[in-house]
């Protein structure tokens, strides 16, 4: 994949040159920054994540099965009366339905995030600096072969200090 | 350098300070490993101790009928409460936006999870015939028998599993960004090892977005799931008849002691951390202060649920109930009953005046008391209760013996073992979280909150 | 329709048959495993043997439950007419004398080093010849005596027969605790040297001087259940018709509704004016009355007179000589252990005039059927052949069982006189004081492995069967006679009889069938005397009358000998131990003692006032001095006492090398005074006062039952009257009108439904005013159930197994007046096996529950040892099993093959005997009918000897526990838990008025 990756020194200028690639019509951008900034995901990537309805499905599922264990496991052996209690005895199971449901809803969104946060980004074959993880930010923007050196041109003029073209 | 004028200047100076200051925490010196030495050492003693105890039975504790139930059980409690905080802390306090637990956050997760893990081997300990504890778990069985779900044993299984699972997790999501800057900072084979770790994370926007919605839904998890792993511990005791324990006000009164103590101990691991890792600059006097507010709320909360069950065992005129309560009062367990009263009710009310919670000698000293107080609080509840049962010509007293002693400060060692090898391996501060609580710093000064340093 | 147990029972004859070779060890190579199977042991189905049990002179008839060729258990044999299918805790636990541990595993010879080393038995026959034949070649006459416990019938006219040709007739029936003076009172009073027979169950009501008639004192299985039915049958507005004079609140004391502390000494003067008071207000019946000598006699006795020396008030006298007389018949019991000293006689003499005045003679004091107890040699006798000993006039002397040494008082020298004796042979199966002085120990079978009768009372011939094969080397007495005879070339021709069974059955032949007035073919008599259990036949009733008692009744001051501000000595034989035979029998220990929840030790009894002044605690060793020794023992402080008095148990601890028995508070019997009494020849058992110094040491005592009392925080349940547990069981008549006040029928209250009991709902029934505390119920438990003792300490650290325990609620006993109110309930504490069991929902693992026939179900196999259920138990019947417990051999050939043992972290409870109801519902199958009342009788009902403990199913509309669970009695323990038990208890009655109106 063709494209140039423009490392910046601070935070302004990746904005601005971001705000610019864009009304220049460059779809494929991607940005690095060392650390979660709402400002710059909601620039590059609008929309809210869709972790949250592996959530919400997770939770269903936990409730529904922690009913289900609870209940068909009692079914097993109808003789085992304890305390004077019938075998399907709800509020006991309620217990064990709500901490399987809060189970499986996290385990659903970790799911979630690990494919759309990590399996997704495999299939990119995105640069990378080490001083991403550290205090710099930047800009990739994807582009055809022909179109590198005025995307490169444009780079140098947005305020990066360096770049770097793949 | 302060954060300070880091406002004023570029945040770069700062960011490289922040990964210079963590990473260099991560460089071991012979205290490090004369720590570690010892926590081996009585761990070791501790599995001979109960080895010892798997041996011949359970008559080596100091156990007996009718006090079943010890220094074992008071202990799971014990460190069930201290996960708490750690949850309350990093998850509570970030859907209340509340920026400035950034700092301690980490420490606090991790805190969490070696706490439940410390917790989760007690019940297995204290068994009659441990090797059988797998029979305590739902799985399918030629005899089609499975476990009975109306008992509040199974529901800690589930509750304490979940806990361990979900707190785990957060940990580790939360951690991801941070192993990539160990990564960027480490070669050879440590780089390889980090890089898998951080799941060879980049920095993009989308995977910050992604990052940051699941890290809200698990907090939005992890919230509910800590109020409820606590109240399950409490309806261990709540659900029996055993007066004392049967009291509806089991679960707050329980949630409420566990973040108390779990606050404390967050304290007790931090201001040393602090002063040996020179992380001053991250973990400031601010944050261990509003630590020493938070212990003041809770503390108020332990005590008013004192009184409360004062008041029921008065105002009812059970006398099995009234029995009980002045036995701890006047009784058998007046000493440890008025200890517990002293440490978690009478000395966090210091913190009430600014200097002595700026102090961190005071902050340090209580928050060692607390931690006492709060065992006691769990062992004169438990052993207290069942050493005054309704059948009066059973009665007896207890007393821990050397074995649950040993294995007592084992759990200790183990815990100290855990959280030694995590701050020596990982970033005690969250790399990221920091820096963006700087850059916010530096964008709205409405949220200087962690920059009120003196 | 023939009942299993009677068929099991014939079986058993041809079984004992089969064993009896065995017995004399010929061939004892027909152990299991079988190559050719008995076909009266089938694996898996127990055969019961009919015997007699020998654990006291009582002489209770007992079965014998065998499984594949060994005795499990023993219960009372119900065809007998003594005990009637009762056994006391004595009678339960002797199994554990079978199979004890310590018994002498073969015969022995004291060697030149003065230690015992074992020999072979044909060594033994040798040895004995050798020192017989000398004898008779000098036909020497008197130089053999026999000095051994009860014999009647055959094996007596065998050792009188062995005897007589050493040429000797000294034979010596010896037990500790004689009736010498109720003998000698009833000569004189109605000139027949013999015990009379008392019918309690015919009493009105009951007057006892002392005497324990519940534990100890003659037969008590026999009056225990008599006792039952003349409570049973008091009007419950006026419940109270036993009083208890003496100086020690006892076990049968605390039974009784009032207690009347008494000043050591003043027994006769009590009596006398009781007697006097009787006269005075005209209630006497004529015919005593009426003679002359009466009135005289008692002139100086008035109340008033002897008030001062009693201490008990007029209106109490005038009280007591009413209510013996107002409801004819009563019944006056003369003299216990307690009340014997100088006075006995005197005491006795009176108590006899007491039941003649009030009309009790021939009705429930009855003369003409002697007991085998008149035959037992006093106490004189004995020191007179001491005293031959001594003389070298005896060569030769054997000791059949009982231990003199130990239960003579040791300053009577017959040790010493023993070490006299040129040659002494031991027949005594257990090492003790006694054989520790002989120089060849033949130990005898015990009474479950040999043949034999026993004739407790005239009319009362009971078989004794072997019920198994010897455990040990040893052998049938009677079998070692007959051998060493034939060995002798003097005796052999006059004892032909290859076996002592042999001679058995032919004596029976002779003397009883023969006897017979109708003739019955000897194959019809002898299985009917082996499943019956012996021969029985009324005794006609003997008239008798009063003679003139006035010169024997001499009141005298009673002297006590010993320091003057020394306390007067109390010995009383152990409710367990008896006299100590049975102190190695680890149940015993470890089942609390009835008056004092104490266990594994010997103590001494003092006053809580009289340890004030000493500043004496509970566990402080005290050093008792009386004039003729000394000794170290702890501190109980009991309250049940007169001040004048200390109290100390006999029988709880020996010398002997015996694991289990205590070695604090050795031996009582050196501290009281070796003059045998001038009228009687009796021990002097109250003949000294004893000095108590304070040792500084301590042995803190075990009790198992924690006296919340004296905690701050009891105060409060204490004085909740509906809470404390011990105040639940009152019971008034405005009570009595009102039941529902204690019906259990919640309805509405549970959230749940009630669950089904389709078949079967077992259920319990325990009167609290028919239980005695005896504890035969918590021995028969731990004898049928497998539970393991877990020894002094253990049970000091809150570790005992018991599943069944006897709780005894007591108040401390207040004396504001001369009458004491004895304020005491034994209440049986098991499993309740509650409906709506606060255990079993808390266990993870299933490993209880509550299965379709009411029963608390407790798996061991499935239990992971949480001890969640015991915490939520609020009965606390559950116990942990803290190390994996087990029993030294042989003990484990007791063990019941029909329940698991348990192991290491398994919680274990009351089954309510489940293995017994699944042999009752067998047992109905097989007979191709319903399982009916009576077919399921747990262990612990099954011994009770007043039947408190009722057990059986309340789907049964018909079964007893159906109708008593109704009773306007009935209440369940913490009842306001709704756990709804399956255990009812009836409440106890006690006076709702003081003893005396004015």
């Amino acid at each position: 994949m063709n494209g140039v990756l423009g490392i910046f020194e601070n935070r302004e200028n990746l904005v601005r040159a971001l705000k610019d690639a864009q009304t220049k019509g460059w779809k494929q951008l991607e940005i690095f920054s060392p650390y979660p900034d709402e400002e710059l995901f909601e620039l590059i990537d609008p929309g809210k994540s869709p972790v949250r309805w592996m959530t919400l499905a997770g939770t269903l599922t936990g409730a529904i099965c922690g009913l289900a264990l609870t209940i068909w496991t009692a079914l097993q052996w109808p003789l085992l009366i304890t305390g004077g209690k019938p075998l399907i005895s709800l509020p006991p199971f309620l217990v064990i339905a709500f901490e399987l449901t809060i189970l499986f809803g996290a385990l659903a969104t970790v799911g979630g995030f690990l494919y759309w946060g990590v399996v997704r980004r495999f299939f990119r074959s995105l640069p990378y600096d080490s001083r991403f993880s550290q205090d710099h930010f930047g800009l990739w923007i994807e582009c055809s072969k022909d179109e590198i050196k005025q995307v490169l041109s444009w780079v140098q003029e947005s305020g990066a200090t360096e770049w770097k073209e793949q | 350098m302060s954060l300070q004028e880091s406002t004023q200047a570029t945040q770069r100076g700062n960011f490289q300070k922040v990964n210079r200051d963590v990473l260099r925490a991560l460089q071991p010196g012979p205290l490090y490993f004369a720590l570690l030495g010892v926590c081996l050492i009585v761990i070791a003693f501790g599995v001979w101790a109960w080895s010892h105890q798997v041996l011949e039975g359970l008559a080596v504790t100091g156990l007996r009928h009718p006090v079943m139930w010890g220094a074992y059980i008071t202990t799971f409690v014990f460190w069930v409460g201290i996960a708490h905080s750690g949850t309350l802390i990093s998850a509570i306090l970030f859907l209340f936006r509340a920026r400035w637990r950034a700092a301690i956050s980490r420490a606090a997760e991790a805190m969490t999870v070696f706490a439940v893990m410390t917790a989760g081997l007690f019940p297995i300990i204290h068994l009659g015939r441990p090797w059988l504890f797998y029979w305590l778990l739902p799985y399918p069985n030629e005899r089609t028998l499975w476990v009975n779900f109306r008992s509040p044993l199974i529901w800690d299984v589930f509750a304490v599993g979940t806990y361990f699972t979900v707190s785990a997790m957060f940990f580790y999501v939360g951690l991801v960004p941070d192993l990539a800057v160990l990564r960027d900072n480490s070669t050879g084979w440590k780089r390889r090892i980090f890089s898998v770790a951080s799941l060879g994370w980049l920095g993009t926007g989308r995977e910050w977005k992604h990052f940051s919605s699941a890290y809200l839904f698990l907090a939005a998890l992890a919230t509910p799931l800590v109020v409820s792993v606590h109240s399950v511990v409490s309806w261990d005791f709540a659900v029996a008849i055993v007066p004392g324990w049967h009291s509806t006000i089991f679960a707050p009164y329980f949630v409420a002691g566990a973040i108390f103590s779990g606050l404390a101990m967050v304290l007790t691991l931090l201001i040393p951390a602090r002063a040996i890792l020179n992380l001053k600059d991250y973990i400031t006097l601010h944050h261990l202060e509003n630590v020493a507010k938070l212990i003041i709320v809770s503390s108020l909360i332990v005590s008013y649920a004192y009184l409360t069950e004062l008041f029921f065992a008065w105002y009812s005129e059970n006398p099995f109930a009234q029995t009980v309560f002045l036995s701890r009062a006047v009784g058998d367990f007046a000493p440890l009953f008025w200890l517990m009263v002293l440490c978690n009710c009478l000395a966090p009310l210091l913190f009430f005046f600014r200097k002595l919670r700026r102090n961190t000698g005071v902050l340090f000293a209580i928050s060692l008391l607390i931690n006492v107080g709060m065992w006691t609080e769990r062992f004169v509840i438990i052993s207290g209760s069942l050493a005054r049962e309704y059948a009066r010509t059973s009665w007896d007293i207890y007393s821990p013996s050397w074995v649950e002693w040993s294995i007592l400060l084992a759990s200790f060692a183990w815990f100290a073992f855990w959280f030694l090898l995590f701050i020596r391996h990982l970033p005690a501060i969250p790399i990221a979280e920091v820096k963006e609580s700087m850059h916010r710093a530096a964008h709205d000064p409405s949220s200087l909150h962690t920059e009120q340093q003196t | 329709m023939i009942k299993r147990r009677d068929f099991l029972k014939t079986v058993g004859i041809s079984g004992s048959a089969a064993l009896l070779d065995a017995c004399t060890g010929e061939n004892s190579e027909t152990l299991v495993p079988y190559l050719v199977p008995p076909e009266d042991i089938v694996p898996g189905v127990p055969a019961y043997y009919t015997t007699s049990c020998r654990e006291c002179p009582a002489g209770c008839g007992m079965l014998a439950k065998t499984r594949e060729g060994r005795v499990i258990k023993v219960e009372g044999n119900p065809r007998h007419p003594i005990g009637r299918g009762k056994l006391c805790i004595r009678g339960q636990a002797s199994v554990q004398s079978l199979y004890n541990p310590d018994r002498f595993q073969g015969p022995q010879r004291r060697n030149e080093q003065g230690g015992l080393e074992p020999i072979e038995w044909d060594q033994a026959k040798e040895l004995l010849v050798s020192r017989l034949n000398p004898l008779l070649s000098e036909g020497a006459s008197q130089k053999v005596a026999w000095l051994g416990r009860l014999m009647t019938g055959s094996m007596e006219s065998l050792v009188r027969q062995w005897l007589g040709a050493l040429g000797s007739d000294r034979l010596l029936f010896y037990e500790t605790f004689q009736y010498e003076a109720l003998r000698r009172a009833s000569e004189i009073a109605f000139g027949r040297l013999e015990l009379p027979q008392y019918h309690l169950e015919e009493a009105q009501f009951l007057l006892s001087f002392g005497a324990d008639f519940l534990e100890t004192w003659r037969s008590n299985v026999e009056f225990t259940s008599a006792f039952q039915q003349m409570r049973s049958s008091r009007p419950s507005n006026a419940p109270d018709n036993f009083v208890y004079l003496g100086n020690r609140l006892s076990l049968t004391g605390s039974n009784a509704d009032w207690w009347i502390p008494l000043r050591p000494g003043t027994e006769v003067q009590l009596a006398l004016s009781i007697a006097h008071s009787i006269l005075d207000q005209g209630l006497a019946v004529e015919t005593a009355a009426s003679q002359e000598w009466v009135r005289p006699l008692l002139a100086p006795y008035s109340p008033q007179s002897t008030q001062e020396s009693t201490g008990v008030e007029v209106s109490t006298v005038r009280e007591l000589a009413r209510r013996l007389c107002e409801k004819p018949p009563s019944l006056a019991l003369g003299g216990g252990i307690s009340a014997t000293g100088e006075q006995a006689v005197p005491l006795e003499l009176a108590v006899l005039l007491l039941n003649a005045l009030a009309g009790n003679i021939g009705k429930t004091v009855r003369f003409g059927t002697p007991s085998v107890l008149d035959r037992l040699a006093s106490y004189q006798e004995i020191l007179d052949l001491a005293q031959e000993m001594n003389e070298d006039k005896i060569q030769v002397l054997f000791l059949h069982h009982g231990d003199p040494v130990f239960t003579l008082p040791t300053s009577s020298g017959f040790a010493q006189a023993l070490d006299n004796v040129p040659f002494v042979v031991s027949f005594s199966s257990l090492p003790d004081e006694t054989t520790a002085h002989a120089d060849l120990i033949l130990p005898d079978h015990h009474f479950l492995e040999s043949w034999g009768d026993y004739s407790p009372r005239s009319g009362v011939s009971t078989i004794q069967q072997p019920a198994m094969q010897p455990v040990f080397d040893t052998k049938a007495t009677a079998d070692v006679l007959l051998s060493t005879a034939q060995e002798m070339e003097e005796l052999a021709a006059r004892f032909t009889d290859s076996t002592y069974a042999e001679r058995l059955r032919s004596h029976w032949d002779a003397t009883i069938r023969k006897t017979l007035d109708e003739e019955i073919p000897w194959e019809e008599f002898w299985p009917d005397v082996l499943t019956r259990g012996g021969h029985f036949q009324e005794q006609p009733l003997l008239e008798v009358d009063l003679h003139n008692i006035s010169e024997h009744l001499q009141v005298t001051e009673e002297t006590l000998v010993g320091p003057e501000e020394g306390k007067s000595l109390l010995l009383y034989p152990s409710p367990y131990f008896f006299d100590g035979r049975n102190v190695n029998n680890p149940w015993l220990h470890e089942i609390p003692d009835p008056t004092t929840q104490l266990v594994w030790d010997s103590w001494v009894e003092v006053h809580p006032e009289t340890a004030r002044e000493l500043a004496l605690a509970e566990g402080d060793v005290v050093e008792l001095t009386s004039p003729y020794g000394s000794l170290t023992a702890p501190v109980h402080l009991y309250d049940g006492l007169h001040q004048d008095v200390i109290a100390m148990p006999l029988g709880r601890a020996k010398s002997a090398d015996l694991r289990y028995a205590s070695k604090e508070g050795v031996n009582p019997m050196q501290l009281i005074s070796p003059e045998p009494a001038a009228d009687s020849g009796s021990v002097l058992w109250r003949s000294v006062r004893v000095g108590i110094t304070k040792t500084g040491a301590r042995h803190p005592l075990v009790s198992l039952q924690s006296e919340g009392a004296e905690r701050p925080e009891d105060a409060l349940v204490a004085i909740q009257p509906v809470e404390a547990p011990d105040a639940a069981q009152r019971i008034r008549p405005s009570e009595l009108e009102a039941p529902e006040a204690h019906s259990q029928e919640h309805g509405p209250v549970d959230y749940y439904p009630p669950h089904e009991h389709p078949d079967h709902q077992w259920s319990m029934v325990i009167d609290l005013d028919a239980c005695t505390g005896c504890n035969a119920c918590a021995a028969a438990c731990y004898a049928e159930n497998n539970v393991p003792v877990v020894g002094r300490e253990l049970c000091g650290h809150g570790r005992e197994m018991s599943w069944l325990r006897i709780e005894r609620h007591q108040k401390p006993l207040i004396r504001e007046t001369d009458v004491v109110f004895t304020d005491r309930i034994s209440l049986p504490v098991l499993c309740q096996h509650c409906h709506n069991a606060p255990c079993e929902p808390v266990c993870p693992v299933f490993a209880t529950y509550h299965n379709p026939e009411g029963l608390n179900a407790q798996v061991y196999a499935r239990c992971v040892g949480t001890r969640y259920c015991s915490n939520n138990c609020p009965y606390k019947v559950r116990r942990f099993n803290w190390h994996t417990f087990t029993v030294p051999e042989p003990l484990q050939l007791q063990l019941n093959p029909d329940v698991t043992t348990r192991t290491a972290g398994v919680m274990e409870k009351c089954t309510f005997c489940v293995q017994r109801i699944q042999e009752g519902k067998n047992r109905a199958r097989c007979e191709d009918r319903e399982v009916g009342d009576g077919d399921v009788t747990p262990a612990c009902a099954q011994t009770c000897p007043t039947d408190a403990i009722v057990f059986g199913d309340l789907n049964d509309p018909v079964s007893r526990v159906s109708q008593l669970a109704g009773h306007p009695r009935n209440y369940h323990i913490l009842e306001q838990l709704n756990t709804r038990p399956a255990v009812t208890y009836l409440k106890k009655l006690v006076p709702e008025k003081p003893f005396t109106e004015e």
